[in-house]
C-alpha cells in the first residue's frame, strides 16, 4: 500500500500543458455561463433537506427513550449536520452561489454550524489551502500540523505515535479545524506570543461556547426528562460527522498517488502548471449520487480544486470534461472507490509514522 | 405592527436564538406559511388592481419589521427571478395607515425585469422582499406656501401619496397637480384624483397625454396657458430624468423652491469622450476586469457576472456605495470628476476614467 509511481506520465511540453491550462479555462467558461435558476433552486432543495432532517432528526432523539428512534434521531441529525457543513456551508462559503445575492447563501458571511468560524475557515481554507494546494511549507492541510503523510515532512521520534492519534484527530476533527489557525505550534516554538494567541482565540472561544451549550445544554434541557438521550445523540451525531468529514477530506488529498510540492513551483507558476499541480495533489471518489451530495461533491476533490467557485452539485457533470482533456493531454485523473482510497490514506499514515524516504517522481516540467 | 421591542419580546428573542439561527427562524416561519422574519421584511401581496392600462397596484402586507414610511419615499424591493435576487425601487403610494398595509403602483415595461416579473407573477399571496425606506421629499419639509406638483409618468406615485396625505390633513395649503402621460390609457388615480378635487376646492388636476407630440410636453409656456402660477411656491417634480430636468428649467427661477426625484438615472454623458477600456481592480475578490467608459461602473461589473448590493440604479438610495481606493471616476450626477483616494463612489451613477482600485 506504499506509493507507486506513475512512470506513464509522459513529458509534455510547455506549450501543450498550456492548451490543457486553456481547454480547463473552457470548460470553466461555459459551465459559468450556465449558472443560474437550476443551481439557485438545487440549493434551496439543499438547505430545505438540512432543515427537515434537521427537525426530524431533534424530534425522534426527543423521544429516544425508545431506542429504534434514538438511533433513528441521531443518523437524521447526523445526516443534517453533514449537508449543512459540506454541501451547504463549504459550497457557499467559496462563493458558488454568490450569483444569487441572496445574504444568507453568501460567501463572505455564512456561519456554518460547527465550531469553526467561518471567518478562520474562509482564511485557512479558501485562501491557504486552495491556492497553496499541496505546497509544502504553504498548505497548512498537509497533515495538519500534527501528520506525517509525505517522506518530504521531516520525521521526528513522536511521528511514531501517529497511527494512535490520527485516530483521536478524527474523532476530534471538527475541533482540529477549529483551531487549525492558531498555529499552536507556532506558540510553543515561541514564534508567536501568548497574547497573539489569546486574541486570535477569543473569536473561536465564542462559536465553541455556543456550539457546545447548543448541542449539550439547551437541547438536552428542552427534553426534560430525556435529556440524556438528547445529548448522547447529539454527541453521536457529531462524531459520525467529524469521522465523515476527515474520511472524505483525508481522501480527497492523501491518497497513494498525490503529490506534494516544493514552494519553487510557485515561481512564474503558468496557468497549465497551475491546472496540472491541482491534478496531482487531488483524488477524486466514485460512488452514488447520494454519496456525491453527502460528501458535499468533494468526491470530486480535482473538480474542486479547478473550479471551486463553480456550483459543487456541477462536478459529477464536469468530471467527463475534465477527464476527457486529461486523456487528451496525457495528464493523470486519480480517482476510485472510497475503500480503496481510504485505504491509501490510512497507509500513508501507517507507513509514515516511521522514516520513509521519497521516491524520486518525474518534477513538474519547468522551461 | 411594530418592530419587537418590548423587554419581554426580546427575552424570547434570545431564548429562541439558543436554539436556531436566525436563517433557521426566518425559513420555517416561511414554511408555516408566515412572513414573519428574525429581522428581514417580508411582505405578501393581498390584493392587486388595474390602476392604468399599463400600470398596476400592489396592496402589500408587510411584517413587522419594516421601518416608517412617510409619503414621497421610496423602497427597494427585491425578489428572486432566474435564481438571482433583483432588486429596484418603488414608491409608496398610498398614505400611512393603521392597517398595516402598504401600497405600491408600478408600470409595466415588458422588456423590463423586475416590472415585468411582477406584471406576470406578483399576486394575492406572492412573498415580496422590502428593504431601506428612503427619499427626503416628504412633507415635513413643505412650508405655508402653496404646493405645484409636477408628474411625469410613473413619477406620479410618490406625489400621489404625497397628495393623498394632504387629503386625509384636509388640504392645508392650496394644491396643484400637473400630471403628463404618454397616452390617454395610461393615467393613474384617475377616480382617485377626481374624487379629492370634488371634496377640496383648493385642489386643482391638469392631466396632459403628450402623445409623443413636443409640444405637449413641460415647458413654461404650457404651464401659463394652463393658469399654472409657479411664482412662490414649493415645487415637486417626479419623473424621468429628462422630464425633472425640463420642470426645473420651466419653474424653479420663480418658485419659492424647487425638488425633485428622479426615476431614470441621467445618461452618462460621454460625447467628448472617446470610448475606452480601464482596468478595475477588485480588492476583496481579488480579481481584476476590463470596464468601458461608456457605461456605468454598476452595469460594467454586473455584465461580467460579478453580483453588488444595488438599489435604485440612478444615485438616490447608496445601496451600491463602496470605497474607491485609487484612481479617478466621473459622477453623472454632480458631473464632477473625482480623483481622491479612499472615496465613497455610487457605482450607479460613476464611470471610470482612469484605471481603479475599489474595495469590493
Ligand atoms: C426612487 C425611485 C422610485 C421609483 N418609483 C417607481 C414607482 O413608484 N413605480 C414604477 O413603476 N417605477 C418606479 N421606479 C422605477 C423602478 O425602480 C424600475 O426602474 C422600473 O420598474 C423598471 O425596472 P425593470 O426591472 O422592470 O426594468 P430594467 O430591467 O431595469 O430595465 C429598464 C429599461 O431599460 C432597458 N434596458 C435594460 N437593460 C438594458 C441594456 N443593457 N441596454 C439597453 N436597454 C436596457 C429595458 O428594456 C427597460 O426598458 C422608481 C425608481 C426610483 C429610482
Amino acid at each position: 500500500m506504499t506509493t507507486t509511481i506513475s512512470t506513464t506520465r509522459r513529458t509534455i511540453e510547455a506549450d501543450e500543458l498550456e492548451l490543457f491550462g486553456a481547454e480547463i479555462d473552457a470548460i470553466k467558461r461555459s459551465t459559468l455561463a450556465k449558472v443560474g435558476e437550476a443551481d439557485a433552486k438545487y440549493i434551496h432543495r439543499v438547505v430545505k433537506a438540512v432543515r427537515y432532517t434537521e427537525l426530524l432528526g431533534r424530534g425522534f432523539l426527543f423521544l429516544g427513550i425508545f431506542p429504534p428512534f434514538w438511533l433513528l434521531g441521531t443518523l437524521l441529525l447526523a445526516v443534517s449536520k453533514i449537508l449543512e457543513n459540506m454541501e451547504l456551508g463549504h459550497n457557499v462559503m467559496h462563493g458558488q452561489y454568490d450569483f444569487m445575492n441572496d445574504p444568507e447563501l453568501n460567501g463572505k458571511s455564512y456561519e456554518w454550524d460547527i465550531v469553526a468560524t467561518g471567518d478562520s475557515w474562509r482564511r485557512t481554507h479558501n485562501y491557504q489551502h486552495h491556492t497553496y494546494t499541496n505546497i509544502r511549507g504553504m498548505d497548512d492541510d498537509i497533515g495538519y500540523g500534527i501528520l506525517r503523510l509525505f517522506p518530504e515532512q521531516r520525521w521526528r521520534p513522536f511521528y511514531l505515535l501517529q497511527p494512535i492519534y490520527a485516530v483521536v484527530f478524527a474523532v476530534l476533527f471538527q475541533w482540529g479545524v477549529a483551531i487549525q489557525e492558531l498555529e499552536l505550534g507556532k506558540m510553543f516554538s515561541g514564534t508567536k506570543t501568548k497574547q497573539e494567541t489569546k486574541d486570535d482565540f477569543a473569536p473561536m472561544a465564542h462559536k465553541m461556547r455556543y456550539q457546545l451549550l447548543k448541542d449539550y445544554v439547551f437541547f438536552p434541557l428542552l427534553a426534560g426528562p430525556f435529556f440524556l438521550s438528547v445529548f448522547t445523540g447529539n454527541l453521536v451525531a457529531n462524531l459520525i460527522r467529524n469521522l465523515w468529514t476527515y474520511m472524505i477530506i483525508f481522501c480527497g488529498h492523501f491518497t497513494a498517488d498525490v503529490e506534494l510540492f516544493p514552494k519553487t513551483v510557485l515561481k512564474n507558476e503558468s496557468r497549465g502548471h497551475w491546472c496540472q499541480r491541482q491534478l496531482r495533489g487531488s483524488s477524486n471518489m466514485t460512488g452514488s449520487k447520494f454519496f456525491h451530495i453527502l460528501s458535499g461533491n468533494l468526491s470530486h476533490q480535482i473538480e474542486h480544486h479547478l473550479f471551486p467557485t463553480i456550483p459543487a452539485w456541477r462536478y459529477a457533470e464536469l468530471s467527463v470534461q475534465v477527464q476527457a482533456a486529461c486523456k487528451k493531454y496525457n495528464q493523470p485523473y486519480n480517482t476510485g472507490s472510497l475503500p480503496r482510497q481510504f485505504g491509501q490514506v490510512i497507509g500513508r499514515i501507517l507507513r509514515h509514522a516511521f522514516p520513509s524516504k521519497r521516491v524520486r517522481k518525474k518534477q513538474l516540467q519547468r522551461t | 405592527m411594530s418592530y419587537i421591542t418590548t423587554a419581554d419580546e426580546k427575552g424570547l428573542k434570545r431564548l429562541i436564538s439558543a436554539f436556531i439561527s436566525p436563517p433557521t427562524y426566518d425559513f420555517w416561519s416561511r414554511q408555516l406559511g408566515s412572513t414573519h422574519a428574525w429581522s428581514r421584511c417580508y411582505a405578501r401581496v393581498i390584493a392587486r388592481r388595474a390602476e392604468s392600462s399599463n400600470t398596476f397596484t400592489l396592496r402589500l402586507a408587510p411584517n413587522g419589521n419594516i421601518g416608517r414610511f412617510a409619503p414621497g419615499q421610496h423602497v427597494n424591493l427585491t425578489t428572486e427571478i432566474g435564481g438571482r435576487r433583483v432588486t429596484r425601487s418603488y414608491s409608496f403610494s398610498n398614505a400611512p395607515n393603521d392597517d398595516g398595509w402598504v401600497e405600491i403602483t408600478v408600470r409595466h415595461d415588458p422588456s423590463g425585469l423586475m416590472s415585468n416579473w411582477l406584471f406576470d407573477n406578483a399576486d394575492k399571496g406572492t412573498v415580496l422582499e422590502l428593504e431601506k425606506v428612503f427619499g427626503a421629499m416628504t412633507s415635513d419639509t413643505f412650508s405655508e406656501l402653496p404646493l405645484l406638483l409636477l408628474a411625469g409618468g410613473s413619477g406620479i406615485t410618490p406625489l400621489m401619496s404625497l397628495l393623498r396625505e394632504q387629503a386625509s390633513l384636509g388640504m392645508p395649503r392650496r394644491v396643484t397637480l400637473v400630471y403628463w402621460e404618454r397616452n390617454d390609457t395610461s393615467f393613474c388615480f384617475t377616480q382617485d384624483l377626481q374624487a379629492i378635487a370634488e371634496r377640496f376646492d383648493n385642489f386643482a388636476v391638469h392631466t396632459i397625454a403628450t402623445m409623443e407630440n413636443e409640444s405637449r410636453r413641460i415647458s413654461t409656456a404650457q404651464l401659463t396657458s394652463l393658469g399654472v402660477d409657479t411664482a412662490g411656491v414649493t415645487v415637486l417634480a417626479c419623473g424621468s430624468s429628462a422630464f425633472v430636468d425640463r420642470a426645473r428649467l420651466c419653474t424653479a427661477e420663480a418658485a419659492a423652491s424647487f425638488q425633485s426625484e428622479a426615476f431614470t438615472a441621467r445618461p452618462f454623458a460621454v460625447a467628448d469622450e472617446a470610448p475606452r477600456n480601464f482596468t478595475v481592480k477588485l480588492l476583496s475578490s481579488n480579481r481584476s476586469i476590463e470596464v468601458s467608459n461608456q457605461e456605468s461602473l454598476l452595469t460594467a461589473l454586473e455584465r461580467q457576472g460579478i453580483v453588488v448590493q444595488s438599489g435604485c440604479r440612478m444615485g438616490v438610495c447608496n445601496t451600491c456605495s463602496c470605497k474607491k481606493v485609487t484612481g479617478s471616476t466621473w459622477n453623472a450626477e454632480s458631473a464632477e470628476t473625482d480623483s481622491n483616494t479612499n472615496s465613497s463612489v455610487r457605482l450607479c451613477i460613476t464611470r471610470a476614467t482612469s484605471d481603479l482600485t475599489l474595495a469590493i
